[in-house]
């Protein structure tokens, strides 16, 4: 019987090997710089100086604006010399005690209502505040309760979502559009900034500016809203397969809710390695499928969503998904009894299927993955179908188009 | 950047590196977390009173959404470190058997098994961490130790 001490000295025997590379600071600071070249260091930068410049008084107004950006930075500089935006920001008296309750240095983002409350994003010296309150009440009231403090800006269009408001600003002079699911295509003007209260819906938003698509994405981020519908059941299922479809479904309709073009259903059903497990599955907004493996562990339900870009219904051919712990999940066609997933003519791993799918641990590196296919075959070990192991990220995950 | 982090950087790498490989299962999905984590610690350096209480529950978090595995992926590498010096293949086999384990255990007790029985966290600190209670760890060490024993069990008498 193996103790808690075993675990531990197992533990202890699986890490011995693992040793930093050389210079782990310096890596770090690497990867920071080139973060840089995506914006949010060199941006918090321009933050702190165009409020320096607001202090001084050196800039007093949009009129004094830049030229149009040309980088990332800029483009969050003039989110931060915007107006505020918002309902709230026509009363003086408000925003005037807003701007004490929240120095020093207030730069006031937004202050709006949405539904039943009312909310402030202020940036103070680079940092982002985030406060909610009830509606209608005093600024003592919205700003009492601790605020949410954000990271340093990093995106010219500002997203959050606070105590389920869902926020969304972008610098003035640029137009933000909003796209219901399940197809988000069409787009409805909204202002250069946009607040949905709780419920939110199901969308995508979109920032262009000048003529051009900055930004597009999911609405939610990583706070998704579910997708609407019953949880799917498969066919003669049992009353665990259905309790696990059901959870199943719920984890990864919240958490993929306005990333699906349509509601999750069944794919398959059955055991792997030793586990109960259900795979659902949905087209993805902008293409492809999301795939969502549940599998019971212990009592428990173990979830992980694949993106693919095969269809996993058809299973022909081969649909593999490759999560980046390097765990593979493979549906071929129901004859299908062996896979394997070879990196150019060498075998990596090989394994049994059950009704087409398995489940597969591979130890690629990022650089050899483009070239690694996955092969089904049937009880004559021949060939029956093929793919690629993994076909990229999700086709419209994200725009993102500010410059360097 | 302060002195502070470059220091805690340089003294608390390895042994954080070592709790993400046990989150994670593989060294280069080790280092990313790391390195995501303390990017994010650098970024507000000055208000985080405990480091390294504050790194692990951001990696352990990091790791727990689901979110993370369609994020970043950037991971900066010297050299992979993936076999050590004078690894016999007893030894990877051994190590692999735990790696498994591991991994096959939901995120969520795979973390607290890894906070609770590497890191030496209490329950108390172990459900802070997670932000969950302190019944919750129990169950989640009981299960995730219930299975570790069982697959241990089985693998190390094959292997």
């Amino acid at each position: 019987m193996m103790v808690e001490h075993e675990v531990r000295e197992a533990m202890a025997a699986a890490v011995e090997h693992v040793r930093p590379v050389p210079d782990p600071l310096g890596r770090l600071l690497t990867r920071r710089r080139r973060m840089r070249r995506f914006g949010w260091t060199g941006a918090a930068a321009a933050v702190v100086a165009a409020l320096v410049a607001l202090g001084s008084g050196a800039v007093t107004s949009t009129a004094n604006r830049p030229e149009a950006p040309s980088t990332r930075a800029d483009w969050v500089r003039q989110l931060m010399l915007s107006p505020p935006r918002g309902n709230l920001v026509t009363d003086e008296a408000f925003m005037t005690e807003l701007r004490a309750a929240t120095g020093p240095s207030p730069q006031v983002l937004l202050a709006d209502e949405a539904g039943d409350q009312q909310v402030a994003v202020v940036s103070t010296m680079g940092q982002l505040r985030f406060y909610a309150g009830p509606r209608g009440g005093t600024v003592a009231e919205l700003t009492a309760e601790p605020s949410e403090v954000g990271e340093p800006f990093q995106q010219p269009f500002l997203t959050a979502s606070i105590q389920g408001v869902r926020i969304g600003i972008a610098p003035s002079g640029c137009e933000v559009a909003t796209a219901a699911l399940p197809s988000a295509t069409d787009w409805v003007p909204a202002g250069s900034y946009v607040v949905r209260p709780a419920p939110a819906p199901a969308e995508w938003w979109r920032v262009t500016c000048e003529g051009e698509v900055r930004y597009e994405a999911p609405a939610g981020g990583g706070e998704q809203v579910g997708s609407d519908g019953p949880p799917p059941s498969a066919p003669g299922a049992d009353s665990d397969a259905t309790t696990l479809a059901a959870e199943t479904y719920r984890t990864c309709a919240s958490h993929l809710g306005d990333r699906l073009a349509a509601n999750l259903t069944v794919v398959w059903t059955g055991e792997l390695r030793g586990e109960r497990s259900v795979m659902l599955g949905a087209s993805a907004v902008g293409g492809g499928w999301w795939v969502c493996l549940g599998r019971m562990v212990e009592s428990s339900v173990s979830t992980n969503p694949f993106h693919t870009m095969s269809d996993p219904f058809l299973g022909d051919p081969v649909t593999a998904a490759r999560d980046t712990d390097g765990t593979v999940i493979v549906v071929a066609p129901k004859k299908a009894t062996q896979a394997r997933i070879l990196l150019d003519d060498d075998r990596l791993v090989e394994g049994p299927l059950q009704d087409g799918a398995g489940l597969f641990t591979t130890n690629l590196a990022e650089g050899d993955v483009p070239r690694a296919r996955v092969e089904a075959l049937d009880d004559t070990g021949a060939v029956i179908a093929n793919g690629p192991l993994d076909d990229g990220p999700p086709r419209r995950d994200a725009v993102d188009l500010w410059g360097n | 950047m302060t002195t502070d982090f470059a220091d805690f950087v340089r003294l608390r790498y390895a042994e954080l590196l070592r709790s993400a490989y046990l989150l994670t299962g593989s060294s280069h999905a080790a280092e990313d977390l790391l390195q995501t984590a303390l990017l994010r610690a650098m970024g507000r350096w000055s208000q985080v009173e405990e480091p390294l209480p504050y790194v692990r529950r951001t990696m352990v978090n990091l790791h727990v959404s689901v979110w993370r595995r369609y994020g970043a992926r950037e991971v900066l590498h010297a050299v992979l470190p993936e076999r050590g010096v004078g690894d016999g293949a007893h030894q990877v086999e051994q190590r692999h058997v735990i790696v498994d384990a591991l991994r096959e255990l939901p995120p969520r007790t795979r973390a607290v098994v890894v906070l609770r029985y590497w890191d030496d966290l209490s329950e108390a600190e172990t459900a802070a961490a997670l932000n969950c209670s302190i019944g919750t760890v129990k169950s989640q060490a009981s299960r995730g130790l219930a299975r570790l024993r069982l697959v241990l069990g089985e693998r190390m008498a094959t292997s």
